[in-house]
C-alpha cells in the first residue's frame, strides 16, 4: 500500500472518530474503522486519546461540592493531558479533501449564480464578435483560378452564392 | 470538528462533471472534418417546375440567365478531412474534383477542378465560410448548362 494511499484512509478514518466515539457510524463503516485501527498505531493513539479527552470533559462538567478555583484550573491545564495530541502526533494536518472546501463553497447560491453568470458573459464575448464578423466579411475568397477557357467571377446578392461561370471558348465575357 | 456526507446526491457530482469535461473536450481531440454538400444542376431553356430543392439556385440565377428549368441531377453530402478528395461525374467525360487542403475554425479551404478527358481545364482555390454556396457552371455543347453547387457545414 503506497504511503498516499496510507495517509489518504488516516485522514478518512480520523474525520469519522467523532461519529465513532459518539456511536453514530453505520456498522459496516465500523467493521472498516476498527479494521484500520487494528493496523495504524497513530490513529489508535488518536482515538485514545479523544476518548481520554471527552472523558477529561465529562468529569469537568460533573457537579462537584465546590467549583475549582482559578489555580486549580490552571494546574490542570498544565498537565500533559490537556496538551493538544494532535500538534504532536500528526504527521500531517488533517484538514478537508479539496472536494468537501469545494463543495462548501459551491452549493451556495450566491457563487454558484456568480459563476454562471460569468460563463454566459463569456460565451457571449466570443459567440458576439463571430456573427459580427460574419456580417462584413465575404462568404467565399478565391484564391487562384486557372482555366484554358474565359471563366466570369459575380455576386448576384451581398450575402448570395458566388458564381464562377466557365464560357465556351468562342465566347467573350461582356 | 465533523464532516458529514450530505444526503442530497452530492456524490454523483465528480462524475458528472468529469463527463462534461470529456464532452466538451473531445472535440479538440478529434480529427477536423467538414461535411460538404454537393448538387449537379442542369439549367434548360425549356419551360419547366423549378425543383423547391434548387429556390436558392433559382433566385440568383434566374436573375442573369434566362433559363426555364432548373433539374436537380444529382446531389450527395460527404465528409472530408484535410487532404482527402472527392469526385462528382458530371458528363460522360467531365468530373469535378473538389480536394479539401485545410480547416480552420471559420473558414474550410478547397481546390476544386474541372477534368474533361483528363485534362484539367478549370482549376481554382478557395476558401469558403460556413454554410456559403459556391456556383461554378458555364453552358454546355447542347446550349443548356450544367452547374455545380457546393456548399460545406461544419
Amino acid at each position: 500500500m503506497g504511503k498516499s494511499h496510507k495517509v489518504r484512509r488516516c485522514r478518512k478514518i480520523r474525520k469519522d472518530m467523532d461519529r465513532y466515539l459518539d456511536g453514530e457510524l453505520l456498522p459496516e463503516k465500523i467493521r472498516a474503522f476498527e479494521n484500520h485501527l487494528r493496523t495504524c498505531v497513530q490513529c489508535r493513539r488518536l482515538l485514545d486519546q479523544m476518548r481520554e479527552q471527552r472523558r477529561m470533559r465529562v468529569r469537568c462538567l460533573m457537579p462537584q461540592s465546590s467549583p475549582p478555583s482559578t489555580d486549580q484550573i490552571l494546574q490542570a491545564m498544565g498537565q500533559p493531558e490537556f496538551q493538544s495530541p494532535r500538534a504532536e502526533i500528526l504527521p500531517f494536518p488533517l484538514r478537508q479533501s479539496w472536494w468537501h472546501r469545494a463543495k462548501r463553497w459551491t452549493f451556495r447560491p450566491v457563487p454558484t449564480v456568480a459563476f454562471a453568470l460569468c460563463l454566459i458573459a463569456l460565451g457571449l464575448s466570443l459567440f458576439l464578435p463571430f456573427r459580427a464578423h460574419r456580417a462584413w466579411t465575404p462568404g467565399i475568397v478565391i484564391e487562384k483560378v486557372e482555366s484554358t477557357q474565359s471563366v466570369v467571377i459575380y455576386q448576384p446578392e451581398p450575402m448570395g452564392p458566388t458564381v464562377m461561370w466557365i464560357m465556351p471558348a468562342e465566347k467573350t465575357p461582356a | 470538528m465533523k464532516w458529514r456526507r450530505g444526503t442530497s446526491g452530492h456524490g454523483r457530482i465528480p462524475g458528472i462533471a468529469i463527463l462534461m469535461v470529456f464532452l466538451f473536450l473531445s472535440p479538440l481531440f478529434a480529427a477536423p472534418t467538414v461535411q460538404v454538400e454537393w448538387r449537379v444542376i442542369d439549367a434548360s431553356h425549356k419551360k419547366g417546375v423549378v425543383d423547391p430543392r434548387l429556390e436558392d439556385i433559382y433566385r440568383n440565377l434566374g436573375a442573369i440567365f434566362n433559363y426555364g428549368s432548373y433539374r436537380l441531377v444529382a446531389m450527395n453530402r460527404v465528409s472530408l478531412a484535410p487532404n482527402q478528395q472527392v469526385a462528382v461525374p458530371l458528363s460522360k467525360d467531365e468530373t469535378f474534383v473538389i480536394r479539401i487542403t485545410g480547416i480552420s475554425p471559420r473558414w474550410v479551404h478547397a481546390r476544386i477542378r474541372l477534368l474533361k478527358g483528363g485534362q484539367s481545364i478549370f482549376e481554382t482555390s478557395v476558401q469558403m465560410m460556413k454554410g456559403r454556396t459556391l456556383l461554378i457552371g458555364g453552358p454546355s455543347q447542347r446550349g443548356d448548362a450544367l452547374v455545380f453547387s457546393l456548399r460545406s457545414f461544419w
